[in-house]
């Protein structure tokens, strides 16, 4: 069912349009979250990516089919973060916070190993940080990755073996 | 795959599987809501800005013209006075000459009064004083509340070597003269 669809049977009034977001919301607020989050390295800016996704989405609504919104919020999500990225290579800004202190639940060692991973995701490029963060973590295919971030499914895998390799060089040394 | 493979992929899927607080996924609720909030009255205000500046454009484009018509038909206007120099000196026209053709030629007898003589002029010159006095100046008096073309009648003043002596010449435009 298309989105249009939801605010084509209701009045056009912005209360409908905004019904139709919270509903959206709910069902994908945490994809976007931890994929701007995992992109980002920061929560501030990760959420201030996820409110553009969700900006966008409201003024989108009427051109996206539900069936297919997660791939255009995987799609969206990159977007904003690419450009996130782009303002902060630009201004020279360092990224120190890590992305979560150890839940309580975490064992010491756990907690050492996210860590580690985490900062071993901010080493790579942010090509090779998309593809570790749609197919790795997110767990889409090549094909779907490639669709979200707009490059065909050989740079995806290319891009990933490459983050992968890098990662077990970076976190190899420590973990073992 | 060896061990650092399979110890990766399980460290990678632990990310995804991460609770996130419910604190940040508020925050991104309500940040989104009073975005979207902003925006709309951001585009009221537009809306009524665009709607007020449409406003002054026609009220300017109709005022502008109006007032300029109404101050047209206020003000009297100025007779139009045309002045045309003489080839020849009125003084230097004698009776039967025939200096100047048409309805403005008067034979100098008839631009005098009983028992008043013409003096002889002297020579033009080009740039001669007398040169600016001896013009006949046509006036044609126009008013707003002017009926019609036949009731036009038009002013023939002129001037003489004598300041004391000036001739008004009126003629209708059937002809008629005075």
């Amino acid at each position: 069912m298309a989105l249009a669809g939801i605010t084509d049977g209701l009045a056009w009034g912005s209360e409908s349009k905004e019904a139709a977001l919270e509903r959206l919301m709910g069902l994908h607020e945490r994809l976007v979250l931890r994929t701007a989050w995992r992109m980002l390295g920061s929560r501030e800016d990760a959420q201030d990516a996820a409110q553009d996704v969700f900006l966008r989405l409201y003024r989108h609504l009427g051109s996206v089919d539900e069936p297919t919104v997660q791939s255009w919020l995987y799609r969206t999500t990159m977007n904003v973060c690419y450009d996130a990225l782009r303002r902060r290579a630009k201004t020279g800004e360092l990224l120190i916070e890590p992305s979560h202190s150890p839940d309580a639940g975490d064992s010491i060692e756990e907690g050492e190993k996210r860590k580690l991973l985490e900062a071993g995701l901010k080493r790579l490029s942010p090509q090779e940080r998309a593809a570790v963060v749609l197919c790795s973590i997110e767990g889409l295919s090549s094909a779907e990755a490639a669709a979200a971030l707009g490059v065909s499914e050989g740079t995806v895998r290319s891009h990933l073996s490459l983050a992968r390799t890098r990662l077990k060089e970076y976190v190899g040394r420590f973990w073992r | 795959m060896n061990d650092l493979d399979q110890e990766l992929d399980a460290a990678l899927a632990r990310l995804r599987d991460e609770a996130l607080p419910e604190s940040v996924l508020a925050a991104v609720r309500s940040g989104v809501r009073e975005r979207i909030e902003v925006g709309r009255r951001k585009r009221v205000w537009t809306a009524w800005l665009s709607l007020a500046a449409a406003a002054a454009v026609a009220w300017i484009a109709i005022a502008i013209p109006w007032t300029v018509a109404t101050l047209r038909l206020a003000s009297p206007r100025t007779p139009e006075v045309a002045s045309i120099a003489l080839a020849r000196p009125a003084s230097s026209m004698t009776a039967g000459s025939g200096g100047i053709a048409g309805p403005s030629v008067m034979p100098p007898e008839a631009r005098l009064k009983p028992g008043r003589s013409l003096k002889a002029a002297p020579p033009r010159e080009a740039s001669s004083r007398s040169a600016a006095l001896e013009r006949v100046r046509v006036g044609r008096h126009t008013t707003p509340s002017e009926p019609a073309r036949e009731e036009q009648t038009q002013f023939m003043r002129i001037i003489t070597d004598d300041p004391n002596v000036v001739i008004l010449w009126a003629m209708n435009s059937k002809g008629e003269t005075r």
